[in-house]
Parts: structure tokens; sequence; C-alpha cells
């Protein structure tokens, strides 16, 4: 449909009402300025202000404007409209697209060409708080739906020429906008260049929002962990971008899409660096701990329980044995039950508004726990098992990551029901090969925890614990390898 | 981007060594040793490490300098591409057999300590697929695999190891030089041959990414040297020479059994056993990363698979298992370990003299 515009109005508006057809909230506004021209935008998703007073009214009350065809267009151009961006378009094509991203398109008789002036107005809420990565200390602005203010959040913190940001559009009938956004000189250029190959092999309807393209461009898609990272907060995409990660920004979507993103980022919130480093390397330190036992816990309490007591103090197997007692169900049966009411019990409450889904939490957690093991259903240590690794789950920062542990926890369960022990470090070592053969745009998934020499062992300071600011003197092995020293004193390339 | 170009690090290859050469530790070495190098056995290791990395040194140094690529495309520089390719076969098959007969040994292992009742064809079953499910992340993520090992395994073992200290009896490795009974000539092959895995180390080393290093592959076979010299003295002043050679796998039981002050579980053989696995697999999972450096084909996968399986039934029972893996390893160790990269080695110096 690259057809270019002709020089008749008429045909021009007639061809526009026909791509339009029963679109009812398409606006054409004829008028005479010197030449019969027209205005053509979508209802309600622009900005009636700058319409009125930067288009019409400067056009309409200017008595020595006369003339027709393109010099008139590019007499308006230059001299009346007064919107702060303006081009030049020449096909259907264009003005279909600007017309559907909220601009103005100002035809004009006798001209093959059109102004698009920029007039977006989309309904917005306005800058919200963080609701999925809450920090104590550190700022509390979070992404919204617009592009826009998403892009302009992320400027606010980096005051600096070499952040770039490359427009593309995707989905062939939502054309959502997106805004790749990276530090020119610290992006590592291959996997710049890896990241903008994965956008444009898209080719999809509609892109809704950020996950769907997480979805889309990530390479490992059978893996339940995620290999791209995503956040609603700014001064992580900021830090992020300064450490050599590309963000994509999604119209319409209040996440803004990390890259590339291995195991560790997924440990780390914002506020491991807002606050001292000997808490938040402790805090870290129990996030991969708690990651563990959430993946564990289970599967080893059927291993140890059910076929080899005797590595259990005989105390604790003995107590173990006497609250089994009149328990009906084998080990792995019960705590496969737990388990799914559990997930259960999440999936219940999660959506639901914060006074139901507590109410389900207290009914679940309390009430029928409770009655299950009094009515001796369950035993008290199932209860403490389930619980324990409940919160083990729910420690890691990011709930993508959760997932992973979730389904991978009952592949450890399922081999250590049939072959304990032996089951139980068989799961271990699948977890760990699955992990080792995943990257993340060429990334290994478990930097720096393998290869880590490609950066000099530097990135383990930020890993497990986190060191003191001024012991991270390099950049992460995303950046650009001749420009990896964040501290030094020395003049930055 | 450093990943997805089918090489490894030096630091890579220098834990795949030594987590190799522990697989053996744990499970067979000190058995063996303790028959032929007695309480002396933990000297004979030293030197026998001082002894590799010199030879390994010279090998490795010699065909970085002919620059005929990798050790596939020196032994068919030398015997011709159809001799080379027979050569490199009959190696990757005593690896293979290795492997096959490794896995016999762990799935003992497993009977004889966590599934009394599993059949051990489940066991080795398993174990296949997991290696062939880790031959989708190709040697990079061999690699990889081998560096978390390397943590997850190996730190456990050494804070299980610190009280071994105290709670041994020494008296136990007396005397300790023993060359009475003891054929220390033998207990030298033995050491040479089964346990540093020579072969292994020249086809992993053609996998090593642009920053080759020698001295980092020298320093790693020292550093196993070191470990197993401990862990074997270790075992010997536990047991005594003779009761550890009657032993099916003194270390394991050493090492379950060392008293851990105020520890929460009763034994610690859940992180002893981790070791043995995860050290077994990689053992294993090198013979089928050895052999798709002889084919990449799908079809070839199967085939090792079969051939590892198959030796992992051979044997009747685990001490055949250990016979079995005695003699391959010395008959092949001392061919495709010793022999062939000596030839090699002076074959690509001769060849370099003649083109200088």
């Amino acid at each position: 449909m690259d057809k270019k515009l002709s020089n008749s109005l008429k045909y021009n508006i007639d061809y526009i009402k026909y791509i339009f057809s029963d679109c009812g909230d398409i606006v054409y506004r004829d008028f005479f300025a010197g030449c019969n021209m027209c205005l053509v935008y979508v209802d309600n998703i622009i900005n009636n202000v700058a319409v009125e007073e930067s288009i019409l009214t400067n056009l309409m009350n200017r008595s020595d404007m006369r003339g027709e065809g393109d010099s008139f267009i590019e007499k308006s151009l230059l001299e009346v409209v007064s919107v702060k961006d303006v081009t030049k378009i020449y096909t259907f094509d264009d003005i279909v697209t600007a017309v559907l991203s909220g601009d103005t398109v100002i035809l004009c008789d006798g001209a093959n060409s059109a102004i698009q002036a920029s007039t977006k107005g989309f309904p917005t809420r306005g800058v919200g708080t963080v609701q999925t990565e809450i920090s104590v200390l550190g700022p509390k602005d979070a992404f919204n739906e617009a592009m826009a203010i998403n892009i302009v959040l992320i400027r606010r913190r980096i005051k600096d020429s070499r952040l770039k940001l490359k427009r593309m559009k995707v989905g062939r009938k939502t054309k959502t906008d997106m805004a790749l956004m990276y530090m020119e000189g610290i992006v590592n250029k291959e996997i710049l260049k890896s990241i903008e190959k994965s956008i444009e092999n898209v080719d999809i309807d509609g892109v809704y929002d950020s996950g769907y393209m997480e979805q889309l461009i990530e390479k490992n898609y059978k893996s339940p962990f995620p290999q791209i990272q995503i956040t609603e907060r700014p001064d992580k995409t900021a830090s992020s971008l300064l450490s050599g990660r590309v963000a994509l920004v999604v119209d319409n979507s209040p996440y803004v899409i990390l890259l590339p993103a291995p195991l560790n980022e997924f440990f780390q919130s914002a506020d491991d660096y807002y606050e001292r480093w000997e808490i938040m390397s402790f805090i870290r330190f129990m996030r991969y701990i708690g990651a563990f036992i959430a993946v564990s816990l289970p599967g080893l309490f059927i291993a140890l329980a059910v076929y080899n007591p005797s590595m259990l103090p005989v105390s604790l197997a003995l107590k173990i044995a006497g609250s089994r007692q009149n328990v009906p169900f084998p080990t792995a049966a019960e705590i496969l039950v737990m388990e799914i009411a559990f997930e259960l019990l999440v999936e219940a409450g999660v959506r639901l508004p914060s006074p139901v889904s507590s109410t389900i939490g207290i009914a679940g957690g309390i009430i029928i726990g409770q009655a299950a093991v009094e009515a001796g259903i369950v035993s008290p240590v199932i209860i403490i098992v389930s619980a324990l690794t409940a919160i083990c789950t729910y420690i890691v920062p990011n709930t993508s990551f959760t997932a992973g542990i979730r389904i991978f926890k009952y592949i450890v369960i399922f081999l250590s029901s049939f072959f304990g022990l032996f089951g139980f470090w068989a799961g271990i070592l699948i977890l760990i090969i699955h992990l080792s053969s995943m990257e993340s745009f060429g990334i290994p998934y478990l930097y720096p925890f393998c290869s880590s020499s490609e950066n000099d062992y530097s990135d383990l300071k930020d890993s497990i614990f986190r060191l003191p600011l001024f012991m991270l003197k390099k950049r992460p092995v995303y950046a650009k390898r001749d420009n990896r020293v964040r501290q030094s004193g020395k003049e930055e390339k | 981007m450093f990943s997805s170009n089918n090489k490894i690090s030096v630091r890579q290859i220098q834990v795949l060594i030594f987590i190799s050469g522990f697989a053996s530790c744990f499970t067979v070495l000190p058995r063996f040793l303790a028959n032929t190098g007695g309480n002396s056995g933990f000297i004979i290791i030293a030197l026998t490490s001082i002894i590799v990395s010199l030879f390994v040194a010279f090998c490795l140094n010699a065909f970085e300098k002919s620059k005929k690529g990798n050790f596939k495309n020196i032994v068919e520089s030398l015997f011709g591409k159809y001799f080379g390719n027979i050569i490199y076969f009959l190696m990757t098959i005593k690896i293979l057999v290795s492997g096959g007969l490794m896995l016999r040994i762990l799935c003992e292992v497993i009977r004889e300590t966590t599934l009394f009742k599993t059949h051990i064809s489940l066991t080795g079953g398993i174990i296949i697929i997991l290696c062939l499910y880790s031959l989708k992340g190709g040697i990079e993520g061999f690699g990889r695999l081998g560096e978390i090992i390397f943590i997850t395994a190996f730190i456990p073992i050494l804070i299980i190891f610190a009280p071994a200290v105290t709670d041994t009896d020494y008296t136990n490795i007396l005397p300790i030089i023993d060359i009475k009974n003891q054929n220390i000539v033998q207990g030298f092959i033995v050491s040479l041959c089964i346990f540093f895995g020579i072969e292994n180390i020249f086809m992993e080393y053609s996998f090593v990414n642009k920053i080759k290093n020698v001295r980092s592959i020298v320093i790693s076979i020292l550093f196993l040297g070191i470990c197993t010299s401990v862990v074997y003295f270790f075992t010997i002043t536990r047991f005594g020479a003779e009761t550890a050679s009657s032993k099916l796998f003194p270390v394991i039981i050493m090492l379950d059994t060392v008293e851990i002050p105020g520890a929460f579980i009763e034994r610690q053989f859940i992180f002893v056993i981790w070791a043995v696995i995860a050290s077994a697999f990689v053992f294993i999972n090198s013979s089928f990363i050895f052999g798709i450096t002889f084919n990449k084909n799908k079809f070839f996968k199967i085939i090792y698979s079969i051939i590892i399986f198959t030796f992992c039934f051979i044997p009747s029972n685990i001490t055949k298992t250990l016979e079995w893996f005695y003699s391959v390893n010395i008959f092949g160790g001392i061919v495709f370990g010793v022999l062939l990269p000596f030839i090699l080695a002076i074959y690509c110096i001769i060849d370099r003299r003649k083109k200088h």
C-alpha cells in the first residue's frame, strides 16, 4: 500500500476515507486558509489544544497565506504550524501510520505531500509508584503504559548524549511502538546487533505488552527460566544501561525489557545498592540459599525420610516417624498434595482484591492447614516443609524466575520419590545441566559463577555477595571490552 | 559475545581435569594403589603428578609449536587420514569403554549406599540420559557444568575433610616408606595410567579458546596430585593399607565416617554421594564429548550410548568391573596416554626442525 499522494485534495480524502471506511472515530476537518485544506486525525487520542491552537488557529489567522500546492505546504511547515514536531509525508501508508499513532495530518489542495504534526494526546495515568519491585530506600517512581513518559524517566537519570534510542514498530496490525535504548561506547555491538535481529525477526499481528516481546525474542523457549528481565523501575533501567545492557521500552506496557539477563541479575534488587553492603550481601546470600531450598527441600525430605532416614539425627528421625504415625498417605503423596494446594492458594489469591485474597490466605493457610493436621490427613512436619518451601520460593525478587523454581521443584520431588537420594541429586544435576547449557544473548546463563575468567573474575564481586561500591570498579561482561572501567579516576572513553 | 564458539577457557579445562581425576580417586584409585603402593602410595601419586605434568607440558608445547591444529589433526598428519582415523577411533573406543565401566562403578556405589533394591540398569539409564541431555550444551555447556560442579561438590567435601585431620589414627600409615612387599613400579604405572586420564587432557586441550596456557594445565595436574595424595593419605591412616585394599570404596567410607562436631545431619553422606555422582558423571560425559570429536553425527551419539551402556553391564559383578577397568586403563593408558602422545610430540619436533 505504498501509494503516493495525488495533487487532488478530493481524491486524497476519498482514498483515506476508503482506507478508514467504517472507522467512526476518524475526524476529517475541512477548512479554508488560503487554499482548501483538511485535517485528519483520530478523535480522543490527540491533544485538542495543540490541534486547535497550534494548527487551526495559526492557519486560519494568517491572512497573507495564499496559493496552493507543495509551496503552500512548505510555507505552512516553516512559518505557520507551531507544533513541536512536524514532518513532510508523501504516501498513504505514512498517513495511516501517522493518524493511528495520534498525530494530525494536514492535507492541502494541489499538493502531493502532507504535513504530519505531532499531536499525540493518549489518555495515560501519571507516573505511579512501584508495585512489584518495592524498595525501602530507593526511588518510588515506576514506569507506566506511555512509552514517551518511560523514555523521559530514563533520560532524566542519564544526562548523556551517548544514551541512544532507536525507534521501531512491531506487530503487523498493532504497529506497537518500541524504543531500543543503549549507551553508545559502553554497549557491546555484537550483543546489540543480536538483539536488534531478534526484534526484527518477530512477525506477529499484535504485541500488547512487554511480556509478549519477552517470549518472542528469547532463544530457549523450552526453558521455564526467563532469559530476559523485565522491570518497572527507571533507576534499575538506568543502572543497567550504564552496565552495558540494552533496554527495550514497549508502548502500552509498564515494564521495560532489559537484555541480556543471566541468572545473577534475577537475584539482585534495587535496594542492594542503596543500603550498606554488609547487610545486603547477607540478604543476597540468603536469596541464593532460599532459591536452593525452594527447589530442593521437598525432594530432599522425601529422600531422607523415606529412603535414607539413617542420615538424620536419631531424635529427629523418630520425631518425623512419630508425627507420621496415623497419616494414611505416603510421604511423597503428602508433599505433592500440600505443594499443589499451595499453588492453588497462590493462583486464587493473586488476582483478587487484597481484602479477598487475604481472606483466602487465612482460610487456606491456617484453617485448612490446621484442620488437615488435626484430622490426621497430613503430618505437621509436611506443613513445615511446605511452608518453608513457599517462603523460600518467593524470596527471589523476580516473579518470572520463581516460575522456573516452582517447575523444577516438581521434577526433583518426582525423581526423589522414585530414586531417593540418587533421584534427588539427579534432579539437581538436571537443573545444573539445564542452566549451564542456556545463554542470554551470548552470555552464559550461569555467569559469573562460570566463565567468570572472561572479565577477570570482577563480576563475582556482585554475585552471591555484594561487595562495597568502591570495589565494583569494572562494568559487567556485557559491556564493550575496552570500556569496562567504571571507577578509576581516568577519563572515560 | 564470548559464548557459542565451541571453545572452553583454560580455567574450565583445569576444572574438568580435576573432577575427572577425582572420579577415579573416589572410586577405584585407593584400592588399586593400596595393593601396589601400600603406605607409600601417597608419595607415588605426588611423584607421578610431577612426571605427568612434565610429560603433558612437553607434549602440549610440541603440539602447539607445530601449528598442526588439534590432537586429531596431528594423529592424521603422522599416520595419514585412513590410519589416523583408525587410531583415533580405537582411542575413542578405549575412552568409551572406560566411561562404561565407570558408569557400572557409579551404579554399584549407588546400589551399595542409597538404592539397595533398584536394578542398576535404571540408575545407569538415568545417567546415560543425563549425559545425552548435557550434550545439547556442547563443549561450552560441559565446561560451565564442570565449574558449577566444582563449586557445589568440592567445597562441601573440603568442609567435611577438615575434621579428618583430628579424627584419624596416624599410626596406621607407618612405616611410610614400605618397599619390602610392595611393587612400587607397578604403583607408578597404576597411578599414571588410571588416575590422570592423560589422553583426556590432550583431547580437552584441543577445545581451549585463543588464550592457551600450558602452565595452567601443569598447575591443575599438580593440584590434582596433591589433593589425591592427601585423600589417599587419610584413607590409609583411617583403615591401613590392607583393609583399604579389601574395601570396595574406601574413600567414600572414610569421608562418610569422619565425625563432624555439631553437625545437623548424622552422616555427611549426602554431600559425599553428590561429589561421587557429579564427578563420575563428568568422567562418563567426557567419553561422550570425546566421541563427538570423532564424529558429531546424531547416529554416533546413539552408538556411543549403546557402547557405554553395554560395557556397563558386561562385567558380572563389581570385582570383575574393577578388574576390567584396571586392564583397559593400564593397556589403553600406556598406548594412548603415554606412547602415542610421545610419538606425536617427537614427530612434531622433527617436522618443525625439518621445516626450519
